[in-house]
């Protein structure tokens, strides 16, 4: 692994993944040192480290070297991952879908997987307040509740994991977007320490992503726009209504998406991965169904709390329509091309 | 010794420090009123005169600056009360604003402006050579060599000031300042003159060109005194080989590189302790003596140029003349002069080998070993690390390549490892926030980075007003943080307006940052800089925000801290927690936050709290990411 021939740990990071911008604020690598912070949208290097066989450079997700050679080798097929089924889903707690984004099904299933103590706690992320959201662990259903809804930026929530494998935190869940779950595989497969992260992790939950943008610059953007309060929710309908909305105090704005995009974080640019790809259980809008989530399962361990959670009536499902598994797999595929030629770009320029 | 310093009767033999020395012959000469402005090597003059002050009818203080300074001891001249001011060279730059325009006003009672020069910059923002004043405003300035010339010049210098109406400058430098020597010292006055305007005198400089000439006519009185006075010297053969014209203190290393080079027969030294305006005939008449001639002055070539073109004056009647020195490349232009540089250069002049200094290489390979390498670092408990870091932090979260501004005070230091280099750029008392004025308007060409000021509580009050009055009215965006320690630390304590009491002793009522700053309408806040995340998150906040904004960061002194009952912690070092070098924080504690009560044993490869040097601040136990710094 590794990119060039820099030469320490930190040097990756810093030479070539924030040098270029490419960093997508996970947060794999805040928290296990002094060396990297988060704050209010963004990872930054705080001081020079010169650890050689540190962790950083092996767990950053923009470290990865996707193993294909050409953009063509991508399938229709593969194009969303191994996965053993693919449903619509939502909560059947009313309450949870008017707080949550769509359907509510990752919220239900988290506060359902802690009663049932498959999780002690969640690694989720918070509405933030004039500074951007931030990661949090939490331990209890209104802890759960209150991290309900999107918000479109990266928050670095990974920092809280680590902080949770420092206190030896078992039967963690993570909440994550498809960049921060490809690190949660990276930390699995450290060499040393790997297998107690992974046996302290019980349930990965994975958000579909086309892109988040960089909370700094849409801060910016909004003030511009004369907004300056604080934003209580954020949406993006579905296509084809080209908008981006967010809920203040007074109400919903929409903004055209257009302008928006020019806010998309650049590392965001060469991802491959749109539907979570190695979580347990992957989770997205549904498509012309308002209310609904779509939802695929991917492993044993989903598949087995999924079916409890739906055979106890927390969680309501209906079947997918063929229509839009096709076109879920058409944008799959088409962010893994798109994403492939940029990285083969960026990575030509270094 | 206090007290044996101050005592009445002369004819007594003393072991004075060269300031302390200074003090005394203003004593001697019935001073009674003195100000200055704190700073190395001339503070103990004040500081001298105002343990005087506890049994001596004489007023002294610390002044807000050295403009002020001498504006106060002038109006005491004015009044017909001998005065006194005291700063170090940079601080004549402040005070020659009004200096250039007394010495036209005149003066009344006796006045002398002392400047304490600190070749090499040693404890100085930059290397100056204050003498050039003295040309610059047509006033004469005398040079002592030894504490003892300093005491009886002092009296000179006062009678002097006192004949011709104008003020003298004085001129010391940190060698002669602060060594000691055995001083003969003379009786003390008594003072018995009442402070008196004289409604029918006046003092301004109008009309400018006649006060002008008066001024040159003041000048020639003084260069009348200066050719027959004892303190100019001539020592050595009828006819040298080579005479060595030199002033001040670097006389005495003339002295002895020529006995140790054996040069007293081909030697002689022009010693000239009244160096401005030159006692021209008198020169001239030991120019004749040689051909050849080497000039060795600290700092800048001031004899050197002055005299050669006095020569130029005189060269049909003196003939061809050879000159050594600065411009001749034999002397340094820039450092501090030492007896090993004036030893290489007569030896090289002579082709002769220079004998080895014996006691210095032998000193040199004993502390060889022993000494350890030590770069500039803030005290263990210094308040100043906790500021930096937190500014560093915020700056680097921040994200916009902002930067720090500095000024003059122990937290200069910030332009080194020990302030984690934040600071750019360091200049005169009170710059930081000028130079935050004009980057505070940049933004219409382009400008997007923030930047932090900083200054210090003494030099806010010294010289930072003006210029935080100036962005509040020019709209300039400005962040300004007052690092307010409660003390002129870095010059040894002195009080100022922020502090409760004066250099003599009385209660006074502290000047208020805050409310100098609410009273125009700036935004003010307050954070402590032990509190370090704290603290990193209020400026963050305030890098947000725009306009002209001022944060105290306030902690005492850690010195003073220490004086007080010291500081609440003992530290330790959890060694199982202590990660060492490995992932996760390779030695952040010492590596990075570099407080020297943190080690790092190499044995056990952990970090190490030095019990000797570690204050129990407990500060570092917010930066180890792994919580194994414990407060106990
Ligand atoms: C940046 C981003 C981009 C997305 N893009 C798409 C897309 O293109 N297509 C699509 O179908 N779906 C996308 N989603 C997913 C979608 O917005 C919903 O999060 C998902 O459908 C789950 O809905 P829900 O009703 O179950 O959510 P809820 O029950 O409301 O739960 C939402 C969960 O998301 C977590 N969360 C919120 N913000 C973040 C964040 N920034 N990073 C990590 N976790 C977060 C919260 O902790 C919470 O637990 C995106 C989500 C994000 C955060
Ligand atoms: S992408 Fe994640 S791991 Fe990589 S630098 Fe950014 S926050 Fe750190
Ligand atoms: S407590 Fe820590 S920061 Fe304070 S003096 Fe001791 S070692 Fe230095």
């Amino acid at each position: 692994m590794g990119l060039g021939n820099l030469s320490n740990s930190q040097s990756q990071i810093s030479n070539w993944v924030l040098k270029h911008n490419l960093c997508v604020v996970c947060g794999a690598c805040v928290g296990i040192c002094p060396y990297f912070n988060y704050i209010d949208g963004k990872v930054m290097l705080m001081d020079f480290c010169t650890q050689e066989t540190g962790k950083c450079h092996q767990i950053c997700p923009k470290l990865v070297i996707p193993d294909v050679s050409s953009s063509e080798a991508f399938e229709m097929q593969s194009s969303m991952g191994t996965y053993k089924d693919i449903v619509m889903a939502r909560a059947a707690d009313e309450h949870i879908r008017q707080h949550a984004q769509y359907g509510g099904f990752t919220t239900a299933m988290l506060i359902y997987a802690l009663q049932k103590a498959w999780i002690e706690g969640a690694v989720l992320t918070n509405k933030g307040d004039e500074n951007s959201s931030t990661g949090i662990f939490a331990k209890t259903p209104n802890d759960i509740l209150a991290c309900s809804g999107s918000r479109f930026n990266g928050s670095a929530s990974l920092s809280v994991f680590n902080r949770c494998l420092r206190d030896n935190q078992k039967k963690i869940a993570i909440v994550g977007l498809p960049c921060q779950l490809i690190a949660v595989s990276q930390m699995e497969n450290l060499s040393d320490e790997g297998e107690a992260i992974k046996n302290s992790i019980a349930l990965k939950l994975g958000l579909f992503c086309t892109w988040a943008l960089d909370f700094r610059r849409l801060r910016e953007y909004l003030k511009k726009q004369g907004i300056h309060q604080r934003i209580l929710k954020y949406d993006i309908p579905p296509p084809p209504e080209e908008s981006f909305k967010v809920l203040t105090e007074s109400g919903w704005i929409q903004f055209p998406l257009q302008e928006i995009r020019q806010l998309i974080q650049y590392g965001c640019t060469s991802c491959l991965d749109m539907t979570a790809e190695a979580s347990d259980i992957s989770v997205g809008m549904a498509e012309n169904q308002a209310g609904w989530n779509t939802v695929m399962i991917r492993t044993q361990r989903g598949f087995d709390l999924f079916s409890q959670a739906v055979q106890e009536g927390v969680i309501e499902t209906c079947s997918i329509p063929e229509a839009n598994r096709i076109h879920l797999q058409e944008a799959s595929l088409s962010k893994k091309k798109r994403g492939f030629n940029q990285f083969q770009t960026i990575r030509s320029e270094l | 010794m206090m007290n044996t310093i101050f005592q009445k009767n002369g004819g007594v033999r003393l072991l004075l420090q060269g300031n302390e020395a200074i003090a005394r012959g203003a004593l001697e000469s019935g001073v009674m009123f003195c100000a200055g402005y704190p700073g190395n090597p001339s503070s103990e003059i004040i500081e001298t005169l105002a343990e005087a002050a506890k049994t001596l009818p004489l007023y002294v203080e610390w002044s807000v600056n050295e403009k002020v300074a001498i504006e106060a001891a002038t109006a005491a001249s004015f009044a017909g009360c001998r005065a006194l001011v005291s700063m170090k060279q940079n601080g004549v730059n402040v005070a020659s604003d009004f200096l250039t325009n007394l010495t036209l006003s005149g003066t009344h009672a006796g006045i002398v402006l002392i400047t304490c020069d600190d070749p090499s910059g040693i404890s100085s923002t930059n290397e100056e050579d204050a003498r050039w004043f003295a040309k610059l405003a047509d006033i004469p300035l005398l040079e002592p060599a030894t504490p003892q010339e300093a005491l009886d010049m002092m009296r000179m210098a006062f009678d002097l000031s006192e004949q011709i109406k104008n003020i003298v400058m004085f001129r010391s430098v940190s060698r002669l300042s602060h060594t000691r020597s055995d001083v003969v010292i003379h009786h003390l006055p008594e003072i018995s003159s009442r402070a008196f305007f004289n409604i029918r005198q006046s003092f301004h400089t109008f009309p400018v060109v006649a006060k002008h000439k008066q001024r040159h006519e003041k000048l020639n009185q003084a260069g009348d005194q200066f050719e027959i006075s004892e303190y100019n010297t001539y020592t050595g053969p009828e006819h040298p080989e080579l005479i060595v014209i030199t002033s001040g203190c670097v006389y005495m290393y003339v002295k002895e590189a020529i006995d140790m080079l054996h040069l007293n027969e081909n030697i002689g030294i022009l010693k000239i302790a009244t160096t401005w305006p030159l006692p021209k005939a008198f020169i001239i008449k030991h120019l004749q003596r040689s051909n050849r001639f080497l000039f060795v002055e600290e700092v800048d070539p001031f004899l050197e140029e002055n005299i050669q073109v006095l020569y130029a004056t005189a060269a049909g009647q003196l003939g061809i003349k050879t000159f050594f020195g600065k411009s001749s490349g034999h002397i340094p232009f820039c450092g501090e002069l030492t007896p090993s540089i004036v030893l290489d250069c007569l030896a090289s002049l002579f082709n002769i080998k220079r004998p080895e200094i014996q006691f210095q290489t032998h000193a040199l390979t004993l502390i060889q070993d022993i000494t350890p390498l030590r770069e500039f670092g803030f005290c263990p408990g210094c308040p100043h690390r906790g500021s930096y870091y937190a500014i560093k932090t915020a700056l680097l979260w921040d994200n916009r390549d902002g930067f720090v501004s500095g000024d003059i005070g122990c937290y200069t230091m910030g332009i080194w490892p020990t302030g984690f280099n934040q600071v750019k750029s360091v200049h005169a008392m009170g710059s930081g926030m000028g130079l935050a004025c004009g980057y505070g308007k940049l933004d219409r060409f382009g400008f997007q980075q923030p930047v932090i000021t900083v200054c210090g509580d003494s030099t806010f009050f010294h010289a930072a007003i003006p210029a935080l009055i100036n962005a509040k009215f020019n709209q300039a965006d400005a962040f300004l943080v007052v690092l307010d320690n409660n003390a002129t630390a870095m010059t040894g304590f002195q009080p100022h307006p922020g502090t409760s009491h004066t250099v003599m002793g009385n209660k006074t009522e502290p000047v208020d940052i805050e409310a100098i700053c609410r009273a125009m309408n700036i935004p003010v806040s307050v954070a402590d800089p032990y509190e370090m995340l704290e603290t990193t998150k209020v400026v963050y906040r305030m890098l947000q925000e725009c306009g002209v904004r001022v944060l105290i960061l306030r902690r005492k002194c850690a010195l003073i801290q220490n004086k007080e009952g010291g500081f609440p912690y003992t530290m330790k070092v959890d060694i199982h927690r202590c990660r060492g070098e490995s992932c996760g924080c390779n030695r952040y504690c010492n590596r990075i936050f570099r407080c020297p009560g943190l080690i790092w044993d190499e044995n056990a490869k952990k970090a190490l709290i030095d019990e000797v040097i570690c204050v129990g601040c407990g500060i570092c136990a917010e930066i180890c990411p792994q919580q194994a710094i414990i407060r106990l």
